[in-house]
């Protein structure tokens, strides 16, 4: 008898099932990948086992996840591994497609532990074959155990950015150039945020080893960057900015970051309560009702503060209060968040400077067209979106939604916050008519 | 482990519990396909489940997700190139 499911098996959705499977409840675990760990510790038990090179190379900040993910793998919770979600109900009503088809559980209570997503950064040639994500690349290091086509270079700068770097040289392979925007507002740091840097300080000094690496490695850093473009006829061969002066380097494969942000489309599908972050620029969901939201899915905290987030809601999910302990830990990672978000702030407008570059993959809307539209539509982002189709594509907006609603903030003149989010409908994720002809609903 | 995989026909060598898309880009089997809207050539880009720029056909079943769907023994893989 399940009386939880646990949606996500990174650190946030692990920790919740142990948790609560440790306080006698039935848990069941849903994940889209084949072993868990979530993107954070991707592929874990397989690289460890058969890659161990890999492993070694991948750093502390990857062998983190194998004592959680070991604990889990222990127990005798029901998981269901290769599970993808594409229906989520307010009152917890489930649905996902997996190797037996599709399945729909109705539980007392969900926990969406659906993680993040790099924030996507529009600028010319980011749909070319051989650009991709930092995260991306990291987890190809993680589940494939390759670095990709050399010259790499890394538009973008942040933690991740800086630790995959780091891995790249572990690998005997090496990162041409950071490429850093310049940011549409300056970081500012103040003593709070230094507060927070004190309460974080051994994320801190690896950080700053991170840099002295990187400096000892003479990584070329092009600083505040401007009219980044990637250029290249059927894959990435260049990466032409200015920095001073015009500059253009060779790059068989260009790595985007403008930091992370929640995952929103299941807690969206939920009809869960969001807050906007200013800082973050983003928007992170929260628990109502019968769903509740754990890990970076809620805002974006990292790994550690996603494990004790899981723990906390698997208290709240079980109808116990959240230890003192848990509240302090979260508190201290939150105090050491502010001050990462202050030194690396969401690059904002000046990722959506070029008007004919297109901000929605699926349907190949530029910026243009949707500022445009936005003059006409005005600020709900749905009736731009019966208009221009940006969030009707597979990927149902993940990739587009934070920059059409600056676009139409910038177009309307209004905060972005008052834009809001557009609407998310069943199904989230692609599913058969064969799978939902044959849908077993006996679980649960 | 080493694993064959079928890609367009040819036979592929891929590493045990590694994603299609991990064995497409090593094997530089870009684009992965032709972007519907424009014909623009498209390949992995988040390699997480959420982009969607990685669709293949996987055993006859069009519009997989390479990132997410691990390689197995005799999988036969098809590009969209049309």
């Amino acid at each position: 008898m399940t009386d939880l499911l646990v949606v996500g098996a990174g650190p946030a959705g692990l920790s919740a099932a142990l948790t609560a499977a440790r306080q006698g409840a039935g848990v069941t675990v849903v994940d889209n990948r084949s072993e868990p760990g979530g993107n954070i510790y991707a592929a874990l038990t397989t690289t460890r086992a058969q890659r161990p090179a890999v492993y070694r190379r991948l750093g502390s900040s990857y062998a983190a996840g194998a004592a959680l993910i070991d604990a889990f793998l222990a127990t005798d919770i029901d998981y269901r591994p290769r599970h993808v979600l594409w229906h989520v109900d307010p009152d917890g009503t489930v649905a996902t497609s997996g190797p037996e088809g599709a399945t729909v559980f109705r539980t007392g209570t969900v926990i969406l532990a659906t993680g993040a997503q790099e924030r996507p950064m529009p600028l010319p040639g980011w749909t070319l074959p051989g650009v991709m994500g930092v995260g991306a690349a990291q987890l190809l290091l993680k589940t494939s155990g390759d670095l990709p086509d050399g010259p790499i270079v890394i538009v973008g700068t942040g933690p991740l950015a800086l630790l995959y770097a780091q891995q790249v040289a572990a690998c005997g392979g090496r990162v041409a150039a950071f490429v850093e925007p310049r940011p549409a507002v300056p970081p500012p740091i103040v003593p709070r945020h230094l507060q927070g840097a004190w309460a974080g300080r051994h994320y801190v000094l690896k950080g700053l080893g991170y840099l002295a690496a990187r400096a000892w490695r003479r990584t070329p850093v092009y600083r505040k960057a401007t009219g980044i473009a990637v250029l290249g006829a059927d894959r990435a061969e260049a990466v032409r900015f200015t920095a001073g002066g015009e500059t253009e380097i060779p790059a068989r494969t260009v790595l985007l970051h403008d930091g992370v942000v929640p995952n929103v489309n299941p807690p969206a599908a939920a009809d869960l309560p969001f807050a906007r972050s200013a800082t973050q620029a983003c928007w992170s969901p929260s628990s109502h009702g019968r769903v509740l939201v754990a890990g970076d899915a809620g805002g974006i905290l990292g790994a550690a503060a996603a494990a004790l987030s899981g723990e906390a809601a698997a208290h709240r999910a079980l109808g116990r209060a959240v230890p003192a302990r848990l509240t302090r830990a979260l508190e201290r990672e939150r105090a050491f968040r502010r001050f990462i978000d202050a030194a690396y702030p969401p690059l904002g407008n000046a990722a959506l400077a070029d008007p004919e570059t297109p901000v929605c993959r699926c349907e190949m809307v530029t910026a243009r067209r949707v500022q445009d539209t936005a003059a006409l539509t005005g600020t709900d982002p749905n009736r731009l979106k019966s208009v221009l189709r940006c969030g009707m594509g597979p990927c149902q907006g993940r990739m587009c939604a934070l920059s059409v609603e600056a676009l139409i903030a910038r177009a309307t003149g209004t905060p972005a916050e008052a834009v809001g989010f557009h609407r998310i409908r069943s199904p989230i994720a692609p599913v058969t008519l064969g799978e939902l002809a044959d849908l077993d609903t006996a679980h649960g | 482990m080493p694993v064959s995989v079928i890609v367009d026909g040819v036979p592929r060598t891929a590493r045990a519990g590694e994603t299609v898309a991990g064995l497409l880009l090593r094997e530089g089997l870009i684009p992965f396909r032709r972007h519907p809207v424009d014909a623009s050539p498209r390949a992995a880009f988040c390699m997480m489940g959420i982009c969607f720029e990685c669709l293949v056909t996987i055993d006859g079943r069009p519009s997989c997700q390479a990132c997410l769907i691990d390689v197995a023994d005799g999988m036969v893989v098809e590009r969209g190139l049309e």
